[in-house]
């Protein structure tokens, strides 16, 4: 099994929270919102690129909606690889943090 | 909510960098980012702002297109550094080496940004034209700079292709009367029609653009002369005694750059002249010191304006004056070059300079260049093992050659940091000698930022590309075995760059050695007489007589600079 990097992880479920309206500011301000940073949150654009690449999301261009300068707006969304890994990630975490119930 | 759109040249490197679909998103995030920031913060700020996150979004994606990501790269720039640690005095030659040549090259670029950057700051600038006139009989015509007062108002009025048209009257130099009732000498004042802040981007401080030279006897000053004459007291409102006339500062004007032809440190407004009774009707014929400048309307046609004026000059005199006059539409950026025109104003440009500075700029940056290729080839064999484990691990050759172009930006980047520095050191002496201020001046440093990455860029590939093509072509086996020895492989490429090196190095120093001498010659040859208490002086034009009197009773005003 291939391992997810932190950054990439976070990435994969903030597209999955915003659902249909997975776009380059919207992920950006989703990322902010979880990780509470606000200044490298512009990195988020070289795993984003590297997700899209190892084929975990796919891009659409939106026919109706467009951005500020009329250019049609990319959307991303998870593939069915995506949402496997992100599963699968999560089962992980399950597993690991069971046999630790509390941090005290 | 304002638009805002990604520049040209950062919109250009995230083409080069991302697919399309990023590209837009990319696009996107920065230009919301720019809007959202502007409601907050100023301009300036949100600008510097943007410009750092458009890096931080690009720096990550550039490394990862080009090394698979961030720990190869990591790797690299460990492996540089401690290299440049472990051999300490060739790291010295060799950064101290580029250093020094791209701080030369820094130097003479700085002249020649200034030479191709006159007037260049003025938003208008490429509809502005000033009309110059070619007098006289056949055989013995002249160019003049100045024309007809009665030009730009009947361009205003009459010629619908025009924008707006204004003059400007340059004047012999002119007394102050400071508060100390000392007699002070300016030369950079000029009469001017209230059109000229419409032609000109020059900045207003405070006052009125459009009326603060509408009234006779008012005055816009600049930075400069508010602070010699009113020190820290308000300038608007307050009165300057200009030739023994009183005028009223209506505005305050940013201090000039030194790359401008204009630079009108006080300007009066031109319905002075009328008032003190010169020129009360303005006939066609009557023509000196008046610069017309004007702005042409967007897509209209140089050649039609020319036409109009001709046909008023042939309405307003007579066969003999048109005859003998020919009007010239003369572009803004020609005007530095021009040195035919008489009573021009300004520093005038020599474009031979500039190829002359532009290449010694260049050859010195190729000296520098050739320098670290042989250094760093020179010690190849030390190399040799790091090389040949990484081929054994599965580095190929596209990989390595991209460790050694990383290694020699690098050390271009740390040379460029120490350049800078012996830049700020010398720039300021250098000048002095030379008799230029022009390095002081801010419009500059927006090139020498862009020159600076340029100059990285441009140095860290070509002095790396020999190299990292030399050192990565080694077979493994022949590393390991150590057959390749000292000496075994002709450098035949490394001893032509010695030879390009030396021949180049030895012209440049002769060449200086004579323009030093030539300037020695000019300062120091024996003139005949001693030019120490010699002096040179322009009668102001207000007390002529006083050099008639006799000695005993000429009052010889005290001029200050």
């Amino acid at each position: 099994m291939q391992f997810l990097s932190r950054i990439e992880e976070i990435l994969l479920l903030a597209i999955w929270k915003l659902k249909e309206n997975a776009f380059g500011i919207s992920i950006r301000e989703q990322v902010e919102r979880d990780t509470g940073t606000k200044w490298l949150s512009g990195a988020i654009y070289a795993p984003l690129s590297r997700l899209k690449k190892n084929g975990y999301v796919k891009t659409k261009r939106a026919q109706g909606s467009t951005n500020m300068g009329g250019r049609p707006r990319i959307y991303y969304t998870l593939t069915p690889l995506g949402e496997k890994k992100l599963r699968s990630i999560q089962e992980l975490n399950k597993v690991m943090w069971a046999e630790v119930p509390d941090m005290k | 909510m304002r638009e805002y759109k990604l520049s040209r040249l950062k919109r250009w490197v995230l083409s080069l960098i991302t697919d399309e679909d990023m590209y837009s998103s990319i696009r996107e995030d920065l230009e919301y980012r720019f809007v959202e920031d502007l409601e907050k913060k100023g301009f300036l700020r949100v600008k510097i702002q943007n410009t750092f996150q458009f890096f931080i979004i690009i720096v990550p994606l550039m490394i990862e297109s080009l090394f698979g990501g961030f720990a190869m790269f990591k790797n690299y720039i460990k492996t540089a550094f401690r290299n440049i640690k472990r051999h300490k005095g060739y790291s010295f030659i060799n950064i101290f080496g580029l250093a020094t040549g791209m701080t030369v090259c820094l130097l003479m670029l700085m002249y020649v940004v200034n030479e191709i950057s006159y007037d260049d700051f003025h938003k208008k600038g490429d509809r502005i034209y000033r009309i110059n006139v070619d007098w006289g009989k056949e055989g013995s015509r002249m160019k003049f700079a100045g024309t007809m007062p009665a030009i730009a108002p009947a361009l205003n009025t009459e010629i619908p292709e025009v924008e707006v048209a204004a003059r400007v009257r340059t004047n012999n130099e002119m007394i102050i009367l400071n508060s100390q009732n000392e007699k002070i000498k300016e030369s950079q004042i000029f009469h001017a029609d209230p059109e000229v802040f419409d032609i000109f981007s020059w900045k207003f401080l405070k006052g009125n653009e459009a009326t603060s030279l509408k009234d006779p006897f008012s005055a816009v000053i600049s930075q400069k002369i508010a602070k010699k004459y009113f020190g820290t007291e308000e300038p608007i409102g307050q009165t300057i005694n200009i030739n023994d006339n009183l005028y009223k500062v209506t505005g305050l004007l940013k201090d000039f750059p030194t790359n401008t032809h204009l630079r009108c440190e006080i300007l009066v407004s031109y319905s002075t002249i009328q008032s003190l009774g010169e020129y009360p009707e303005q006939p066609w014929t009557q023509w000196g010191d008046d610069l017309t400048y004007f702005v042409l309307r967007e897509n209209s046609l140089l050649n039609s304006v020319e036409d109009k004026l001709n046909d008023l000059l042939n309405q307003n005199t007579g066969k003999w004056f048109t005859d003998k006059m020919e009007f010239i539409m003369q572009p803004l950026s020609d005007i530095h070059w021009d040195t035919e025109s008489r009573g021009d104003v300004g520093v005038k440009g020599n474009i031979i300079y500039v190829y002359l500075f532009l290449s010694a700029a260049i050859l010195v940056l190729i000296v520098a260049c050739f320098n670290f290729m042989n250094l760093s080839t020179s010690r190849y064999l030390d190399r040799m093992n790091e090389i040949g484990v990484r081929k054994v691990v599965g580095a190929n050759r596209a990989q390595l050659i991209r460790q050694f172009l990383t290694e020699s930006l690098l050390v271009a980047t740390v040379s460029m940091i120490c350049g800078i520095v012996l830049f700020n050191i010398l720039n300021s002496s250098l000048y002095s000698y030379l008799d230029a201020s022009f390095v002081s001046s801010t419009s500059h440093f927006q090139y020498l930022y862009g020159m600076v990455v340029l100059m990285i860029i441009i140095v860290g590939f070509m002095a790396g590309s020999y190299p990292a093509w030399f050192m990565s072509k080694f077979h493994p086996v022949d590393i390991m075995k150590k057959s390749i020895m000292k000496g075994s492989e002709k450098l035949s490429f490394r001893n032509v760059l010695v030879v390009l090196q030396f021949a180049i190095s030895i012209i440049l120093i002769l060449g200086t050695m004579i323009i030093y001498q030539q300037i020695d010659f000019m300062k120091n040859t024996d003139l005949g007489f001693d030019k120490e208490d010699v002096v040179l002086s322009y009668l102001p034009f207000t007390n002529p007589q006083a050099f008639h009197q006799s000695p005993s009773q000429r009052e010889v005003p005290r001029f200050e600079e």
